[in-house]
């Protein structure tokens, strides 16, 4: 993969920062822009990308362990302690980046839907088990993972014993963590594997920690992969990884690469990515620095072509403006809520396959939301702290300016979208951007940037702005 | 929503209206050319203008409604539909989970429902309910997203992402693009991201769940321009988010009109798939014109803990559907709203060591609503002795063939749209009997003097319709398949118009069903012959 290098005609600028803040965090201010700008795109992909490798875990709450019976005695039901680490986890998507857009990919990769769960500690363990491997190793998150106790008792691992299998969680380790649909694997290899992986069925205290019980566990002879033994839970991760390392690399880069570059995967790029995974053992470091720092990450025909999910749409707003925020409510849980109204419920995608994002995203119900939340946060800006649009505009076009179209398309280009817009909606934006101010002032020289109606003026654009389907792309 | 290549769109769109030409943009050229008969290149293909032709293209059977009950996660049609029949195996293979023949409502000697889905029993019992059994497809697939994959595209071939509703719409209206209809082709409340309405060009489906927001939104809202937009894969997205808005605009008022429209009808709970009932009725009673409907009640995966989950969940499909009834029912309509249900697949025959079933194959399909007029089941029950390696039944009817006759039977649609919608597999009419009159699926012919004619099954047998331009001797005689003629001579004179006569009558004849002719011959010369089914 040939690396990003900068030159004259392809020059490292605000565009590919705003690509890079979007894509691998949550959008990024016109302050992150800057700084960046002074650097190199290989320092910053390090930056980012080493940096949330070395982050910590988000702090245990006080009820992280806690079994059945702590949480009944808690006074609190337990909606209250999922509430609480919906909270916080918008709370570090807020604040870590890179990091935590890791967590979210893998969220909707090995997916519980909490309602199922139902238990705030397992979720919490799930979630540190996520943030722990989110940039490590994916054979380990693998291993891990089967193990978490939200999972067994999601796809009924818990449920799997002796004599009496379930293979829930065996068919969708293949098809839906590591393989995909139909690839690389029978009906006989799921059957044969839900036995292997049987034995943990036993709580040491009721709805706490999960252990491993040998009678419940199939002690015969079981047939993966072609492969005979008395086979057990690590057995099956190490066939699966030695038996099919091809297509599990493969599997993975194709969604990796459909997540951060382009909804219209790239073959020999993905085959590079595979090739890297593999020779790295599975690490993710390498293969993640490797694509952001290519060419073909920053390549124009990549931009600007994955659909906003409701918390890209959502945080990336806030995260672009910096504006002060008129708190109300919370703002956690205020984005809880609204991207849970967007068809994004943290911890609750639609299904075991997660959310399939681009155009799932659009529909003539969640499209109208995402306009109304929009231009709510904007709304809540104007409320707090007016003169914050004005500010904005000076940082992106100067006090002198007064080509309106430079402008409006000064703004444009920074809150979403580097391409040209259609005639007759730039027409529309910079008569919005009009607004109540007479026509003859702007002929006149009357009107500049320093009056008292740009802020509603910026204002009045961003609203327009926010409507446009341009802005729905990152 | 899907999108080709946007400055292909046009012409794209364009092209197909010449090729196949539907019967629609037909007429409406007809209409303003004021024609005759017009014929096309070297077709053959001509008409006259028919009076009854237009008017049962604009308003017969336009008040049908289809709903479409997903019932998302793979439906245990084991305990839904019980087999009496077999019911020591049924219970043997189910010791934790089947349901007790005490706790069972017998819809006949072989077959009952569970005692919690007892609301629907009236309807069983007034003629409103049927059930197909055994529905399916070869090589049956276990995974839920490919298998709803099949089930919306019909075929296995994951190189077709077109639904079978979607291709349906397509075939039938070409000018979509050009010229969409004024109200929404189909309404889809719940989960999106199904390719059911999908065709190849667009989504002809509209996904709602807060009418008063969408109006909201329409009201302060701008409309988008889709022409010329760049081609590259940003400007396609960028046309798809276009399209996606221009379709919200599109009909966010007139759903909001036939909701202010219509009046709440108290039977409905706060449950959420009560909720998606109570808006598609006070969508139909309010005008709108939609013609089907998809709801989705989710939570059918029940690996564990089955009978709570199972019970729960037809509890509220069966309450939702006896509210929805009574709600159609007290307005007049209920006999023009076909019900339907659907999942992705049965579950397995023997339970599971979690109190549930693992992913299984066929399983019943329950259609619901007076226009049935009468109880009864279709096909045979699968065999819970012959199972596969897995320890699933074999489909007995392939639900192509139960989306075949949906679309042909209660929408009326003629054999090249069906075949046009319906496709990976061969399908077979069921004979659901719902009555289609015969004005919107009669082909056309190349005579002038007998243009249309089509036979159709009703209630008492089959009835011949036809139309006819100027006053002839029309003599119609049947045959069985083996060429046999059945019955006398039918010989009349006829005016000019249309038609409607008994070809057979099933109490005096007691025809066996299966595949007969019949021909007709017009002034003692010209034969016209075409195959039907009694059923």
């Amino acid at each position: 993969m040939k690396p990003f290098t900068t030159s004259r005609s392809n020059p490292w600028n605000a565009e590919k920062i705003n690509l890079i803040g979007r894509r691998l965090g949550f959008g990024c201010s016109l302050s992150d822009i800057n700084l960046y700008l002074k650097s190199t795109p290989e320092v910053v992909i390090d930056d980012i990308v080493g940096g949330a490798s070395k982050m910590g875990v988000t702090t245990a709450p006080e009820w992280g362990k806690w079994d059945n019976k702590q949480f009944n005695a808690s006074g609190n039901n337990k909606g209250y302690y999922h509430t609480l680490w919906q909270k916080q986890t918008f709370s570090d998507l807020l604040n870590n980046g890179f990091r935590e857009r890791m967590v979210l990919f893998w969220s909707n990769h090995f997916v519980v839907e909490y309602l199922d769960v139902n238990q705030p500690a397992y979720l919490y363990q799930y979630y540190a088990l996520l943030q722990t491997h989110a940039l490590g190793n994916f054979k380990t998150l693998v291993s891990e993972m089967g193990l978490a106790p939200a999972m067994l008792r999601y796809l009924n691992g818990y449920d799997n014993k002796k004599n009496n299998p379930n293979e829930n969680y065996g068919r969708e380790l293949y098809e839906l963590f590591t393989l995909g649909e139909g690839n690389g694997y029978t009906q006989e290899d799921i059957t044969e594997t839900a036995r292997a992986l049987t034995g943990y069925n036993k709580y040491k205290t009721y709805l706490g920690e999960i252990e491993f019980n040998k009678d419940t566990f199939d002690d015969g002879s079981k047939t993966i992969f072609g492969r005979t033994g008395n086979w057990g839970y690590n057995d099956v991760i190490n066939i699966l990884f030695e038996e099919k390392k091809d297509l599990i690399a493969d599997f993975i880069s194709t969604k990796i690469y459909r997540y951060f570059v382009s909804p219209q995967a790239d073959k020999t790029i993905i085959s590079e990515m595979a090739n890297t995974l593999k020779n790295n053992d599975f690490e993710l470091l390498p293969v993640l620095k490797q694509l952001f720092k290519s060419e073909h990450f920053f390549n124009a025909v990549n931009s600007n072509v994955v659909i906003k999910s409701p918390i890209d749409l959502m945080l990336g707003l806030h995260h672009s403006l910096s504006f002060e925020y008129n708190e109300n409510i919370g703002l956690e849980l205020n984005f809880r809520n609204k991207c849970r109204d967007m068809g994004q419920n943290l911890f609750s995608p639609v299904d075991v396959a997660g959310w399939q994002g681009n155009q799932d995203w659009i529909n003539s119900e969640t499209l109208p939301k995402r306009w109304e939340f929009a231009d709510y946060l904007l709304v809540k800006y104007w409320q707090k702290n007016k003169n914050q649009f004005k500010n904005l505009i000076h940082s992106l076009a100067g006090k002198k300016e007064t080509d309106l179209r430079v402008i409006v398309t000064k703004l444009k280009d920074f809150m979403f979208c580097p391409f040209d817009i259609k005639e007759e909606e730039m027409a529309d934006a910079i008569g919005v951007f009009k607004g109540e101010v007479p026509d003859i002032y702007f002929e006149d020289g009357t009107w500049s940037l320093n009056d008292a109606s740009v802020s509603r003026q910026v204002y009045d654009l961003m609203r327009f702005l926010i409507i446009l389907p341009e802005f729905q792309l990152k | 929503m899907k999108h080709q290549k946007p400055n292909e769109l046009h012409s794209k769109s364009h092209d197909r209206e010449h090729a196949h030409w539907d019967r629609r943009g037909f007429l409406r050229t007809l209409g303003m050319a004021g024609a005759g008969a017009i014929s096309f290149g070297n077709s053959a293909l001509s008409v006259v203008e028919s009076p009854f032709l237009n008017q049962a293209l604009s308003e017969a059977y336009s008040d049908r409604v289809l709903v479409l009950i997903r019932l998302k996660g793979g439906n245990d049609g084991l305990n839904t539909i019980v087999p009496l029949y077999d019911f020591d195996l049924y219970a043997n293979k189910r010791p934790k989970i089947h349901i007790p023949q005490n706790n069972l409502y017998k819809l006949n000697d072989d077959f009952g429902i569970p005692n919690f889905m007892n609301p629907i029993a009236p309807m069983w019992n007034e003629g409103a309910m049927k059930v197909i059994h055994g529905v399916g497809y070869e090589n049956q697939n276990l995974s839920h997203f490919k298998s709803s994959e099949i089930w919306a595209t019909t075929t296995p071939d994951s190189e077709i992402t077109s639904g079978w509703m979607g291709r349906y719409y397509e075939g039938k209206y070409t000018d979509y693009m050009l010229n969409p209809p004024e109200k929404p082709l189909a309404i889809q409340i719940g989960s999106g991201g199904d390719l059911l309405f999908d065709g190849d060009l667009t989504t002809y489906s509209f996904s709602v769940s807060s009418p008063q927001r969408l109006k909201r939104v329409a009201e302060n809202g701008t409309l988008f321009d889709n022409q010329n937009n760049v081609n590259s894969l940003h400007g396609n997205q960028v046309s798809f988010l276009r399209e996606a808005s221009n379709t919200t605009f599109r009909y966010a008022s007139v759903i909001n009109d036939a909701y202010e429209n219509s009046n709440e009808f108290d039977a409905y709970t706060n449950d959420n798939f009560d909720l998606q009932m109570s808006l598609v009725s006070r969508f139909i009673k309010g005008g709108l014109g939609t013609k089907v409907y998809m709801v989705t009640l989710g939570g059918f995966d029940t690996h564990a803990n089955q009978p709570n989950r199972h019970e729960t969940l037809m509890k509220r499909l069966s309450h939702a559907i006896e509210a929805f009834y009574k709600d159609l029912g007290a307005f007049g309509m209920a006999d023009k709203v076909l019900s339907m249900t659907f999942s992705e697949f049965g579950r397995r025959v023997a339970e599971n060591g979690s109190s549930g079933t693992d992913h299984g194959s066929a399983a019943p399909i329950m259609l619901f609503g007076p226009a049935l007029r009468g109880n009864g089941f279709i096909g045979k029950h699968p065999d819970l002795r012959t199972l596969d390696k897995q320890g699933n039944m074999a489909n007995t009817i392939d639900f192509r063939s139960v989306y075949a006759s949906v679309l042909t039977d209660w929408l009326c649609a003629d054999p090249s749209e069906v075949s046009g919608s319906i496709t990976g597999s061969n399908f077979d009419l069921l004979g659901l009997g719902l009555g289609c009159n015969g004005s919107e699926n009669l082909p056309l012919t190349n005579d002038p003097l007998l243009p249309l004619h089509a036979v159709v099954n009703d209630n008492q047998g089959a009835s011949l319709y036809l139309t006819i331009n100027e006053t002839s001797n029309v003599e119609v005689d049947i045959f069985d398949i083996l060429g046999r003629k059945v019955g006398t001579t039918i010989t009349t004179r006829l005016g000019s118009g249309q038609h409607n006569m008994y070809l057979l009558d099933k109490d005096k004849n007691r025809f066996a069903p299966g595949q007969y002719f019949y021909k007709i011959k017009v002034n003692g010369d010209k034969t016209y012959s075409k195959s039907f089914i009694v059923r």
